[in-house]
């Protein structure tokens, strides 16, 4: 119970970072998406069933500050969630950097695709419809270089502490 | 599911309220730091210009100190005219102020920012949003009952009801740029328009009142075989910089 409650807060405190703090940030920091890069974490270091969790509390508060229809951020993330498990438990099992990396792109593009899908699928619904301009490829392409950036340096960062990934570089005297 | 199923039946919407209403000032203190460091990591960026700025700003300000004390000096007499005349005094305009809580969500389509302040403050779709030097800078385009979605001018779906101050008071609308900047299109090939030009709210939207300041043009692409002309705007207001903003209310 305690350690839900902790979970669920953790989590908000995820979610008001993404808002309040990152979303604010100069340059391509701003397009960074924390919540896909924690959530990815969780997964990777725990379990589905948590990462679950995580996504729809996140998903939830996300929905709460958002103008588009109620449950589409809970919806896409739980579903990109559930895609990079398939992925993880089927193909990319080793843990190494370039594995995390290849999650973090299929993660980030999935996320975006289905929110963008489901958003157009509701506004075509009200009669209206969304155009795509350049400047949704480009906050695309953003979005996927800093989440690549910050994932490998988190990467680096929890592998020094924790030795749970796959090192980048093999250590030389162990291999003596 | 059920979270969506709750939250449509409305009935967690004390909770929602509640979460909604807790945690906007924190999501203010976060864009705040976040917006501090925006700010110096720009002011670096500016830097090497800085010189050639203050310099510009310098003849500027000069110029605007003689146009503000031949404004005040008119305004003297338009206040004289108007109780010789008995004429209507022009109403003093109402304000909300609002604290901005975040730039957009995670959707990339948003461009938009936050405000704490929905339609329990009385905001509503439409109205003008105004920094502090009293520009305006966006326009309300959903408002739900705690916060408010903003459309910043620059954002590519913004547009705005505009005029440029030119002899002719040409109208248009001006739209927003890749959130960059402000272009304003189909502007007749004859309007005598120049760079400095100040593009100004026309008054043709019901919410927004003629005469708040938009920006000065900066660019102008006119082709001699072409129906109309085009500006790009630049505005007055450090788009980036927003924190607290007023709310035009009518």
């Amino acid at each position: 119970m305690y350690s839900k409650i902790f979970n669920i807060l953790l989590a908000f405190g995820l979610a008001i970072f993404q808002l309040g703090f990152v979303s604010g940030l100069p340059g391509y920091l701003s397009s960074l998406n924390l919540i896909i890069i924690v959530l990815l974490f969780i997964l990777v270091l725990g379990d589905l069933k948590t990462a679950l969790f995580w996504s729809l509390v996140t998903g939830f508060l996300v929905d709460l500050f958002s103008f588009t229809p109620f449950g589409l951020n809970l919806i896409s993330l739980t579903i990109t969630i559930i895609a990079t498990n398939f992925l993880l438990v089927g193909f990319f099992t080793d843990r190494s950097l370039y594995s995390f990396l290849t999650l973090t792109i299929v993660a980030s593009f999935t996320c975006q695709f289905i929110s963008t899908s489901l958003f157009s699928i509701t506004r075509l619904m009200d009669g209206t419809s969304i155009s795509l301009g350049s400047s949704y490829y480009s906050g695309l392409v953003k979005e996927l270089f800093i989440n690549l950036l910050i994932s490998a340096v988190l990467f680096q960062i929890v592998n020094y502490i924790s030795h749970k990934f796959k090192p980048v570089f093999l250590n030389k005297e162990k291999r003596i | 599911m059920l979270l969506i199923f709750l939250h449509f039946s409305k009935l967690i919407l004390p909770l929602e309220s509640f979460l909604l209403k807790s945690l906007s000032p924190v999501m203010n203190g976060m864009y705040l730091t976040s917006s501090k460091i925006k700010t110096s990591y720009d002011k670096q960026a500016d830097k090497r210009d800085l010189s050639a700025i203050v310099e510009q700003q310098n003849t500027r300000m000069n110029q605007l100190i003689a146009e503000n004390s031949r404004l005040k000096s008119l305004e003297d007499e338009n206040r004289t005219l108007r109780n010789y005349l008995k004429f209507l005094s022009t109403k003093e305009k109402k304000y909300l102020m609002a604290n901005v809580i975040s730039s957009g969500s995670i959707d990339l389509n948003s461009q938009s920012v936050l405000l704490d302040k929905g339609t329990k403050d009385g905001l509503y779709s439409g109205l003008a949003i105004l920094s502090s030097e009293g520009n305006i800078v966006g326009k309300i385009i959903n408002a739900k009952e705690n916060i408010s979605e903003v459309c910043i001018i620059n954002a590519s779906r913004c547009q705005l009801a505009a005029a440029i101050q030119n002899k002719e008071k040409t109208v248009g609308i001006a739209q927003g740029d890749l959130g960059l900047t402000i272009k304003m299109e189909f502007i007749p090939q004859n309007a005598d328009i120049k760079v400095g030009d100040i593009i100004i709210s026309s008054g043709l939207e019901k919410s927004i009142p003629r005469g708040l300041v938009i920006g000065q043009i900066s660019h102008i692409k006119k082709e001699s075989n072409e129906l109309w002309q085009a500006a790009r705007i630049e505005p007055l207001t450090n788009l980036e910089d927003l924190v607290v903003v007023s709310v035009l209310l009518p």
